[in-house]
């Protein structure tokens, strides 16, 4: 009797059921792209952004230094020390200082290699190369400073033994709020 | 022969030999002296040689070192000092790595390379001697009075200070870092400014020799 019925329903009107057959596959589809959209809106909340998410790791690693969880505020590269002649009395030193953390200056370097350091800056005044001590070098938060050949650098003097290529020197250098952190220098022959 | 025959003879003797005389001259003698391009340079070409004034110095051995002492090779001063950390042992360096360029690009010139002290009260012979070799072997170092060291480096356009520090027990010194070229002769012919650098060197004392070369050869 039912199937009479069906039958006769579908023999009565075959396009009807098509069509409600596509409206509940299009319906199904909806329902779907609505579950996903929800699904990644709750994830993006719960999870985060991918690129704040960069930049909380960022802000971490920035305040780690200070407050000495994880990585240090500064990355010391290219430290070296410029291998000296014989009998000389003064060396020059090297290095890159990278401060991801909050402006600081550096004020003084201090080593047992030398009786004293001094942070000094070569530049040229009336056709003349002169060397200036500074009394405090800025290193401002995100960026890099250079001390380079033909610019700032540290100077050892009085030294009491040459500096052997190849040799480690070990600096403290003394930062305004950061405090003092000791850096490996090597000892380097450019001639 | 006619008066008018002489005459005629002459005139064709005259013209044959300005004519003759014309083109021997373009045949056997150079050009004229043309206006020779002064090369550029990281420095200047002094157009004319300048002339050093007499001093007296001492070389790395403590022995006398005078103007005439120069005479016989190509001559490179620099004018610094052994207590200085950073620009000198680059300039040094530079100086270095030049002569063996020179070596190789100028195997007939013959040149001598010099470390003028501009601080002798720390720079004693035996003091520069030491300083300058473990740059090159063949290295020179010169240092003496102060005033005779002037006569030198005011040639030369070298300005050089010493200035006491702060605390008055230890000085500064500032100084041109240039690098000055001397002819066989001794003179002056031209001066090198910062930035040295070995390859740069190279290249213009290259295009100042072949300028001094075809000016001398003119003269």
């Amino acid at each position: 009797m039912v199937t009479r019925v069906m039958q006769k329903f579908r023999l009565i009107n075959p396009d009807a059921t098509n069509r409600i057959e596509k409206g509940i596959v299009v319906g199904w589809a909806v329902l779907v792209f609505i579950v996903i959209l929800v699904a990644a809106a709750l994830t993006r909340f719960i999870v985060g952004d991918i690129s704040a998410q960069e930049f909380v790791t960022e802000e971490f690693a920035r305040n780690a230094g200070s407050a000495g969880i994880n990585a240090d505020q500064f990355t010391f590269t290219d430290s070296w020390v410029r291998a000296t002649p014989p009998g000389a009395m003064t060396a020059a030193a090297y290095v890159d200082i990278r401060n991801l953390g909050n402006d600081d200056v550096l004020l003084a370097a201090r080593s047992d290699k030398a009786r004293h350091v001094e942070i000094h800056t070569t530049r040229e005044q009336s056709g003349m190369m002169r060397m200036s001590r500074l009394d405090a070098l800025p290193v401002p938060a995100d960026s890099v400073v250079q001390l380079a050949s033909g610019g700032h650098h540290l100077m050892f003097i009085d030294i009491p033994a040459a500096f052997v290529p190849g040799e480690s020197v070990i600096v403290t250098l003394v930062f305004a709020n950061a405090g003092v952190r000791d850096v490996l220098f090597t000892v380097r022959d450019v001639r | 022969m006619s008066t008018v025959s002489k005459l005629l003879i002459v005139i064709v003797f005259l013209v044959v030999g300005s004519v003759g005389a014309m083109t021997a001259r373009q045949v056997f003698v150079v050009e004229e002296p043309t206006d020779m391009p002064v090369p550029e340079i990281n420095g200047f070409v002094l157009q004319q040689p300048r002339v050093l004034p007499e001093f007296a110095l001492l070389d790395g051995h403590a022995r006398a070192f005078a103007r005439s002492d120069f005479e016989g090779t190509w001559s490179f001063l620099y004018f610094g000092f052994t207590y200085c950390p950073d620009i000198c042992p680059t300039a040094m360096v530079e100086m270095a790595k030049l002569k063996d360029l020179l070596a190789a690009s100028r195997p007939d010139v013959a040149a001598e390379y010099y470390l003028v002290s501009v601080d002798p009260q720390r720079d004693t012979p035996e003091r520069i001697q030491e300083y300058v070799t473990y740059f090159d072997d063949s290295f020179k170092g010169l240092t003496g009075d102060l005033l005779e060291i002037g006569k030198l480096a005011q040639t030369a356009s070298v300005i050089h200070v010493i200035e006491p520090s702060a605390d008055g027990a230890s000085y500064e010194v500032g100084h041109s870092s240039t690098l000055t070229l001397l002819d066989p002769q001794g003179n002056i012919r031209a001066i090198f400014k910062e930035p040295l650098r070995a390859s740069v060197l190279a290249s213009d004392i290259d295009r100042v020799l072949t300028y001094v070369e075809r000016v001398s050869n003119e003269i």
